[in-house]
């Protein structure tokens, strides 16, 4: 074989990058950015009462179950809410958003979702038949590998048959918030806006500023700079919130975290309560997850946005709630 | 190492310069491992680190046996480290610009006496409690730079690549796979920063380029640890022997790489600047040179430590030391020398051997090399600097990396309360403070389990004239832990409004 020279090298280098931009080039004229990749708004979701079903089951807004393991909660509420294929469609490539914020919590501070919630609604995705079920978070304080370990939902979600993703730095891409009043435009994870699925698995925590941090706020997690978020917290929180729609949001309200939150880090401010909120309307579940603290959604100033920006519904009077105590 | 025939079809002079190419290769590998790994063995086995930090430490630091070992193994073989193990002396040897060096230079003899100052020296100083000069120490240098420099690089071309990749669809699933699969073990997961990266990449630069004026400039003439094991090995037991059949025909002198081999001396060698190699033995068409056992010590040379270069360097230990120590850094220290958990301010300059494991080892960035702002004494040693990184609540990585004890290996939870600074605010730039807007992110952050941010709501004016409710945000000083995180997550831009003193 002919010696590979130095000009050899630098001739395929120069082809190689060629390639890539001429592929970009192309990619980029064939598909509009902003029509593909960046749609103002995903898929909707299955809505409530589904045409084509001759029954005409209406499914509830929300479904709230108590008094259970884990992963029966999960099961019953997406149960309730019409079952998981209403979601999830066999070969889905679905995406599992719990909140890991701080990474050094082990999952009985409440500062992180319950492992056993996180694998169970990977299960059902699988046995759905989702093509890939992927779970990722980026915590504010330390590295994602230690808050997957330190949280226990790498090895639950791991047996559960699901992926851990470490969120890479390239996929954000800068994202257009066509119905944001505050911010227009953020860098955003590609791969959470182009999924088939997105769940969102957050945990009921108190928060200093945002009060709570209920599902709306734990799509913080899909952003790069989130701090840069707390200029105009609420407004932005629901900003986000019009653009990155989870197809189902289950709140993890096993354990609660009611002070010195989101990071935690004090047995005495867990309250265990063994409860799932769930349901596809992000701002009616955070809603209800007010009254958890005693609170009402009002409280809340990124819910009463999020409602006048109609992204939900804040009137708990008004929305189907099924509630179920299991084992009773 | 016994000369064999190197017609004989069997073990032979080329099995083992092979071995030896093998073996510096798989030390190199070795090095990379542990690097990646932040296991403290490299800085173990360096002799030299380890006796200066027992001089200026004055108690054992751990595992010194390992150091004792390599000496040992050091009064055998000579400086066969440095041909055979270290990772510095195996990246000139790779970038060694031999076909570069068109006419050959022959530097002078006494250049090489350099590495014998600088050793004297750091020893000297060391007796002073001073460790400033194991900057110079190879191993020191080739960690520092790995891992403010070359690693943090690495992982931004890395990046750059990516993300342009990721523009093509058939290449995105692939890169997720080798991002998520490779980049835990290859690379940072979180983007580092070194803002002083650049100078220690130049150091190791200049170090490669002085290759351009004799081949292993920098172990012939500079360092300190091959100025060390060259000691030991004028006394070694196995040395180079030349017998009288041998013809003075110049081929082993063409391709000595420290170019201790001198025909006007009867082609024989130093053993303190021979590296065992082994290459003369290949290049000797009459197989008159061999490594064997010798008991009688080796002549010194000119540029040997023998008075001038004695007295020289303890002269430049003792006055470096002393002048460094004008500083008193105990009457006047720099407020923001943030110091690795448990660290005192003392351990760092008379402990910590400026080797850099801590600062590869700390996940989040935070620990970077002291420049000139805490005093030359302070030179290169850890400090933490929040903008940057934050020291991890539940982490205690440096402490358990360092090789000498100059950070101490704290379990989790003495770190976790152990205090390394305190936040104060800047209620002059801090957004409630300063200008009624609302933001509450170093509370948030704060992760000591009873926060040591407190909220004070006050109802204070409006733009529009109206009144609205404002968190304002205090630090409760018995609980901050300085760990910083609030500080590295300050919105406002440029300074912190929030910001640690030691």
């Amino acid at each position: 074989m002919a010696e590979f020279t130095r000009r050899d090298f630098l001739k395929y280098a120069l082809a190689g990058v060629g390639a890539v931009l001429a592929a970009r080039f192309i990619t980029a004229c064939s598909s509009p950015q902003t029509a593909q990749n960046n749609p103002p708004m995903p898929a909707p979701v299955t809505p409530a009462t589904e045409e084509n079903d001759t029954s005409a089951v209406k499914y509830p807004d929300l479904a709230v179950v108590r008094g259970g393991e884990p992963e029966a909660l999960a099961r019953k509420a997406v149960e309730l809410l019409g079952g998981i294929r209403r979601f999830v469609k066999k070969g889905d490539n679905v995406i599992i958003k719990p909140n890991i914020g701080p990474a050094m919590r082990t999952y009985e501070y409440a500062a992180t979702t319950n492992p056993w919630l996180v694998a169970a609604v990977a299960r059902l995705c699988l046995e759905a038949g989702a093509g890939r079920v992927r779970v990722m978070d980026q915590p504010f304080s330390g590295t994602a590998e230690s808050g997957f370990l330190n949280s226990g939902i790498r090895e639950e979600v791991e047996k559960a048959g699901g992926e851990i993703e470490l969120m890479s730095r390239f996929k954000y891409a800068s994202t257009d918030i066509p119905l944001g009043r505050d911010i227009k435009k953020w860098n955003i994870y590609e791969d959470i806006l182009k999924a088939d699925v997105l769940i969102n698995i957050p945990i009921a925590k108190q928060h200093g500023s945002a009060l709570l941090t209920l599902g709306m706020k734990n799509l913080m997690g899909a952003v790069q700079a989130a701090q840069l978020f707390h200029l105009n917290l609420h407004q932005r929180i629901a900003d986000l919130a019009s653009r990155v729609r989870p197809t189902l949001t289950i709140l993890d309200a096993i354990r609660i975290l009611t002070a010195n939150g989101p990071t935690g880090g004090d047995l005495r401010d867990v309250k265990k309560l063994d409860t799932v909120i769930a349901g596809c309307d992000i701002v009616a579940v955070d809603s209800y997850a007010t009254s958890l603290f005693g609170l009402r959604p009002d409280d809340i100033p990124h819910i009463k946005i999020a409602a006048e920006m109609g992204l939900g519904s804040n009137d708990l009077y008004k929305l189907n709630i099924r509630e179920v105590t299991l084992g009773s | 190492m016994a000369a064999e025939n190197k017609s004989s079809a069997g073990w032979n002079t080329r099995s083992w310069l092979n071995l030896r190419t093998a073996i510096q290769a798989l030390a190199f590998i070795g090095f990379l491992a542990l690097f990646l790994n932040a296991v403290p063995l490299l800085m173990r086995l360096d002799p030299l680190a380890v006796l200066a930090n027992f001089i200026s430490g004055r108690s054992l630091p751990p595992f010194a046996f390992i150091a004792l070992a390599m000496t040992l193994l050091a009064l055998i073989f000579g400086r066969a480290w440095c041909g055979w193990l270290c990772p510095m002396g195996t990246l000139l040897e790779w970038i060694s610009f031999n076909k570069c060096r068109t006419k050959k230079i022959t530097i002078p003899d006494g250049w090489r006496s350099v590495k014998y100052v600088i050793l004297i020296a750091i020893i000297l100083a060391a007796v002073f409690s001073n460790l400033t000069l194991m900057i110079f120490d190879p191993l020191t240098i080739m960690v520092r730079t790995f891992a403010t420099a070359i690693w943090p690089g690495l992982d931004l071309a890395v990046n750059a690549a990516e993300s342009l990749l990721n523009n093509v669809p058939v290449f995105q699933a692939p890169l997720a796979r080798f991002d998520n699969a490779l980049r835990p073990l290859l690379l940072p997961t979180t983007q580092l920063s070194y803002p002083e990266g650049w100078i220690f990449a130049v150091v190791l630069a200049a170090i490669i380029l002085m290759n351009l004026v004799a081949e292993r400039f920098w172990c012939r003439c500079l360092c300190p640890l091959g100025a060390f094991y060259g000691l030991a090995g004028k006394i070694s037991l196995i040395r180079r022997r030349v017998n009288e059949s041998c013809i003075k025909c110049k081929l082993c002198e063409d391709t000595c790489p420290t170019g201790t081999i001198r025909r006007d001396k009867d082609c024989s060698s130093d053993p303190g600047e021979c590296i065992v190699c082994l290459k003369c033995m290949d290049s000797c068409p009459c197989s008159t040179s061999d490594f064997g056992p010798m008991f009688s010590p080796a002549k010194f040379n000119s540029y040997d430590p023998v008075r001038r270069q004695l007295f020289l360097g303890l002269g430049a230990g003792a006055v470096l030391a002393l002048l460094f120590r004008l500083g008193l850094p105990s009457k006047q220290r720099n407020p923001y020398a943030i110091r690795p958990p448990g660290a005192g301010e003392q351990d760092m300059t008379a402990k910590c051997i400026r080797c850099g494991e801590c600062i590869k080892a700390c996940p989040t960035g935070a620990i970077q090399p002291s420049q000139m702002d805490s005093g030359p004494e302070q030179l290169w040693t850890p400090v933490i600097v929040p903008r940057i990184g934050f020291c991890q609540y539940s982490c205690n990585a440096c402490g358990s990396t360092c090789p000498v004890s100059a950070i101490p290996a704290l379990s989790l939870a003495e770190k976790k309360s152990t205090i390394i600074g305190r936040a104060f605010i800047d209620r002059d730039r801090c957004l409630p403070w300063a200008q009624n807007t609302p933001c509450i992110v170093c509370e948030e952050m704060c992760p000591v389990p009873r926060k040591a941010i407190l909220l004070h709501t006050v109802r204070t004016k409006r733009e529009d004239g109206g009144t609205m409710l404002l968190q304002l945000p205090t630090v409760q000083a018995g609980r901050c832990i300085g760990c910083g995180l609030c500080e590295y997550k300050c919105p406002v831009e440029g300074e912190s409004a929030i910001r640690v003193t030691a």
